[in-house]
């Protein structure tokens, strides 16, 4: 039923960053906020259940902690080394210039 | 372990931490902002705000929809040290977690010592959580319209043991409760407004499915709004297809859960 992907689709800001395995079934949103970086871990498992988890780092160190945590590293390494760029460059960008400074919108 | 958000509290007692000036002017202000967010990246903003003046050490909120038989959808909104999530998936399944399972079947706010565990993973659960923030907690479910097809649960965790046991914890539920309803409200507004637009429900659409809802039969309906049976039958035809339900019953339920009806 439709609810099941309108759950999937939460709001966010226009300001995100989505990487996504090669199957689809993992989806990290990437945001920089006014506290640091914002970051949503979407995952279908097994077909069967939808789980979304929103988490914000104030600093990359424990972003790494989280990050190094997930099993789900060990399926898909690409997908988590870009992830680790992705927000090093956001936390890079918000200790440079504030949560202000110049923004991505962009997925891959 | 550092498992607080909030470098305050792990000193003082509930009772203290309430009489702080305009401590319930300061977390109604940020459950109030709530009703004006429109980003989950705000409303967890809003969640570690309020946890932090709560003088909590951490605070999730989750929600859950039932989709359909065959599917269910979770969402955790994290105040705390995110790693507990990923440590609950992998030791629990949903259904395991007593907080969950309380909140599926009560409506009251509960310490989470007044929940009983039955079996050996809930029992693990729950130590988990300890180790996160949660070493004592309080478990506000959210009810809703949509029974246990659709619900929220907003926990809220010291690192103290019988932090919420004292005289203070009857206030303090009142606060925590708000802003667990507000949570919810939420949650049920952002759902509600990707189900508007993504699947195109008309007025005409609303229309039907009140009269459904209200238990009227194609001819009735076809009578009240002045069209063919068959007619009715071709716009429900549609609206099923636009909300992907199966039947006009089902497509005027979820209307009736999302509050569109």
């Amino acid at each position: 039923m439709k609810t099941q992907g309108l759950h999937k689709q939460a709001v966010l800001d226009s300001q995100t960053t989505s990487l996504r395995s090669d199957d689809g079934a993992v989806v990290f949103n990437l945001a920089r906020v006014a506290s640091g970086v914002y970051v949503e871990r979407v995952q279908e498992r097994h077909g069967d259940c939808h789980i979304r988890q929103a988490a914000r780092f104030q600093d990359e160190e424990g972003f790494l902690r989280w990050i190094d945590s997930d099993r789900l590293q060990f399926a898909h390494p690409l997908l988590f080394s870009r992830i680790k760029r992705a927000t090093h460059e956001l936390f890079h960008q918000y200790a440079e210039y504030g949560p202000d400074a110049g923004t991505s919108h962009r997925s891959a | 372990m550092n498992s607080s958000i909030n470098t305050q509290s792990t000193a003082r007692t509930l009772e203290q931490v309430i009489e702080a000036p305009d401590y319930f002017a300061k977390v109604s202000a940020v459950v109030a902002r709530l009703h004006a967010t429109t980003t989950q990246a705000a409303a967890l903003e809003s969640l570690f705000d309020a946890t932090r003046l709560m003088g909590v050490d951490a605070s999730v909120f989750a929600s859950f929809v039932r989709d359909d038989e065959t599917h269910e959808s979770y969402r955790f909104m994290l105040a705390c040290d995110p790693r507990w999530c990923i440590e609950y998936e992998k030791i629990a399944s949903f259904a395991d977690d007593p907080w969950l399972v309380y909140a599926c079947n009560h409506s009251e706010p509960i310490r989470g010592h007044e929940i009983q565990t039955y079996t050996q993973r809930q029992q693990e659960a729950i130590k988990m959580a300890e180790n996160f923030g949660f070493r004592s907690s309080l478990i506000i479910p959210s009810p809703s319209s949509g029974g246990i097809s659709r619900l929220g649960v907003l926990c809220v965790g010291s690192n103290q043991a019988g932090f919420f046991d004292g005289a203070a914890y009857l206030a303090f539920k009142l606060l925590a409760r708000s802003l667990a309803m507000e949570l919810h409200e939420w949650w049920v507004r952002v759902v509600r407004t990707e189900l508007i637009s993504q699947a195109d429900i008309t007025g005409e659409d609303l229309a039907l499915l009140r009269l459904e809802r209200q238990g009227h039969g194609t001819k009735e309906i076809a009578r009240t709004l002045c069209v063919s049976t068959r007619a009715v039958d071709s716009r429900f035809y549609r609206i099923n297809a636009k909300l992907g339900m199966p039947s006009r019953k089902a497509a005027a339920r979820v209307a009736a859960e999302y509050g569109l009806i």
